[in-house]
């Protein structure tokens, strides 16, 4: 018996063939299978189409390699939180992630859209990784941020937060 | 590299989400991003103030499992610690043979956190940014100023509308504050924690008995209150039977920790219609219990005490525990395998840390070892065990692979096979540094006693200079300050070798690695098994592609 399939469709009209098993590493397209099984009272095996409309093509075809990379993998307890984030980046998952920043960036929003945790927590290490001991000014380049405090508001927020300080 | 069709920064992450990445990020570097933009203050000023850990001693650091990065603690900076290194090698005494826990420069330290912790009070005072209204949890520390720790928890329960835990509570002082504090604020508040009437076990009075009822009886009776946590400062039913709780009285929580103490109670103040408990599951609903923590305060005076914990069955009728933990107790075996046989449920995590007996690692005939892997082996994620000071002994030799002439063969007995590393920094540290360093090439000459006397593995824990925690991942891990650089300087002097912080962590892992078998024996007894600590040193079990499942240390020395 072949493998269960379904077509994910992209924000730019892509479509994307992938294994149920894999399509269901995101919570949201597992649960919509799973509604989409329930309104279907006939047992024909109907072609799924999926549109994931907040993901563009390049997007998708990269959250699916992950997806397929690790259909197999046992992540922590969801509930877990402190678990999982406290443990490192995977090896695997850390070269996956060395891409521009802004596929990095909608790498974290596809996961965070389609609920795939393990995803979206190992793109926020990678982002936390990337200014961890960074200064304040460095945090703005890398972010492409503006400082919109005034000398004086920075200087009490300092001020304020002297007792967290490691001096 | 992509091309991107689109110019995604990260202000177009919502704000749910900017913050759920500010949770990963350590306190130092989140202090730079609060200064880095309005919204990244006020996103990551909620991550900076949500968990106080309170200590005196610093977080030890580790790329491998950190969960001390979830809290927010008060720091000493590195350089003044290195300054006070440095004044300790200047200040070294040339006749110490004690080589003890020396805690130098504690006093400097803790002047310099009370003032912070000063200041951490002030903030919440007098900030515009309502920092109060982030404090979600806090942990109070027993050698930190008293004065202004409660004047913190006073503070937070009537300003505070974020609190949901406090911990530690071992002060009564504290306990009333928190229960005069507002109630709209204490209606949030998730723990529970009775204190004892002084901080050493003596005899309660009935006034303070009747406090406690009271305390009891309120929070039980307030409908809004929905519990996490219960801590008592005494058997549960020693302590709840001389209260005068009310028959319809039940409670819900997750987890109860008490503590066995030798304080003895006055009458019982039970009225009449007062319930009497004859089992837990009267007072605490059993569908919600989890987790159990029994620890003991004063280890050899209370043994008979911690062994009325187990009496009674008083444990019967819960069935959804997953967690149990007993902590420096010396306890009958039997009535620990008796607990484990009758738990119904299946436990996930078992810590019998710094308990008593001692087990000899491996020791397939280990009745506590043997009835956890036949109740529990297929479900135990978690296990914290102590084992023997003797098998140090048996690693100690074990890294000379038998060529120490008075190695013994007693370790036989147990089974352990005498299995060597052969990696490349055992090696190196084998001969470069243990065998040249350490032992001054003369490894065959020397007497057993200074063998001995050079086992690292023995004194690193005997003098307690790995970090320490309740239990490694939930909890973070903390070293004292100072105390192996204060260690070493002793070491070498007794001694007369010179190793430094790197060859002395070297000889660390080498042990670790010589431990191997031990772990070994652990992950194939218990399949689910993802974290493990022995005598202290924790591992994480990992997959790994050539060897399978492995233990890997989570700390080594250097990273404190």
């Amino acid at each position: 018996m072949s493998e269960a399939t379904v077509t994910l469709i992209s924000s730019d009209k892509q479509k994307f063939q992938v294994s149920k098993k894999v399509a269901e590493k995101s919570v949201l397209i597992k649960n919509l299978i799973s509604d989409m099984n329930q309104d279907d009272d006939d047992d024909d095996e109907e072609e799924m189409n999926i549109p994931v409309p907040n993901v563009r093509a390049a997007v998708l075809q990269k959250v699916i390699e992950w997806a397929e990379h690790h259909k197999d993998t046992n992540f922590p307890d969801v509930d877990d939180e402190d678990t999982r984030k406290s443990t490192p980046v995977d090896e695997w998952d850390k070269k996956f992630l060395e891409v521009d920043q802004e596929m990095l960036y909608e790498i974290i929003l596809a996961a965070n859209y389609m609920n795939i945790r393990p995803l979206l927590d190992a793109g926020c290490k990678i982002v936390a990784e990337m200014i961890r001991g960074k200064s304040p000014d460095e945090i703005r380049k890398i972010f492409n941020i503006d400082n919109d405090f005034t000398p004086e508001e920075e200087a009490a927020i300092k001020r304020e937060n002297e007792w967290a300080e490691d001096r | 590299m992509y091309s991107s069709g689109s110019h995604k920064s990260i202000l177009c992450f919502p704000d749910h989400l900017l913050q759920y990445l500010f949770e990963f990020l350590p306190q130092e570097t989140i202090l730079n991003v609060i200064l880095s933009n309005k919204l990244f203050h006020s996103l990551g000023s909620k991550k900076l103030y949500r968990k106080i850990y309170l200590s005196d001693s610093i977080i030890a650091n580790t790329s491998e499992y950190n969960v001390g990065r979830l809290w927010s603690v008060l720091k000493v900076s590195k350089k003044y610690r290195d300054y006070l290194r440095d004044d300790l090698v200047k200040k070294t005494i040339d006749n110490v043979f004690d080589i003890g826990d020396v805690r130098y420069g504690e006093e400097e330290i803790l002047q310099i956190l009370n003032g912070k912790l000063q200041r951490l009070i002030s903030t919440l005072e007098n900030s515009k940014s309502n920092y109060r209204d982030f404090v979600q949890e806090i942990w109070i520390d027993q050698d930190l100023n008293y004065e202004l720790q409660e004047h913190l928890i006073k503070y937070v329960m009537n300003h505070s509308n974020s609190i949901r835990l406090i911990h530690s509570v071992i002060d009564k002082d504290i306990m009333y504050i928190i229960n005069n504090g507002n109630p709209q604020i204490k209606k949030n508040l998730q723990s529970l924690e009775l204190s004892p009437e002084h901080y050493f076990p003596t005899q309660i009075s009935t006034e303070y008995l009747k406090s406690l009822n009271d305390i009891m009886v309120n929070a039980i009776h307030d409908k809004n209150r929905q519990f996490k946590s219960l801590s008592l400062f005494a058997n549960p039913m020693a302590l709840l039977n001389c209260m005068n709780l009310e028959k319809d009285s039940r409670i819900e929580v997750e987890s109860l920790t008490y503590h066995v103490r030798n304080d003895r109670f006055p009458n019982s103040i039970r009225q009449e219609n007062g319930m009497k408990l004859e089992k837990l599951s009267d007072l605490i609903d059993p569908e919600s219990l989890k987790s159990l923590t029994i620890t003991c305060w004063m280890v050899e005076e209370s043994q008979d005490a911690a062994d009325k914990t187990f009496s009674d069955k008083i444990w019967s009728g819960f069935n959804n525990i997953e967690e149990v933990a007993f902590i420096s107790m010396i306890v009958d075996e039997r009535l620990i395998i008796d607990f484990i046989s009758q738990t119904k449920s299946k436990l996930r995590r078992f810590r019998f840390h710094y308990a008593l007996p001692r087990y000899h690692l491996v020791d397939s005939n280990s009745p506590l070892l043997n009835s956890l892997k036949k109740y529990h082996g297929n479900s135990i994620e978690y296990l914290d065990i102590n084992f023997h000071d003797d098998d140090y002994e048996f690693y100690w030799y074990n890294i000379f692979e038998s060529k120490v002439e008075f190695n013994n063969a007693e370790f036989d007995e147990f089974g352990v096979k005498n299995t060597g590393c052969f990696c490349d920094d055992c090696i190196y540290t084998k001969q470069s540094i243990i065998k040249e360093k350490l032992f001054k090439n003369k490894l065959e000459e020397i007497e057993e006693q200074e063998f001995r006397a050079k086992n690292i593995g023995s004194i690193i824990f005997s003098k307690g200079l790995i970090p320490y925690t309740f239990s490694f991942d939930k909890y973070p891990s903390f070293i004292n300050v100072l105390k192996i650089e204060n260690f070493l300087k002793r070491f070498n002097a007794l001694h007369e070798v010179e190793l430094d912080f790197q060859e002395f962590n070297l000889i660390y892992q080498t042990l670790i690695h010589h431990m191997r078998p031990a772990v070994q024996f652990f992950i194939s007894s218990f399949p689910e098994l993802k974290r493990l600590v022995l005598n202290d040193i924790p591992f994480m079990i990992v997959e790994t592609e050539s060897d399978g499942k492995i233990g890997k240390s989570v700390f080594s020395l250097k990273s404190m």
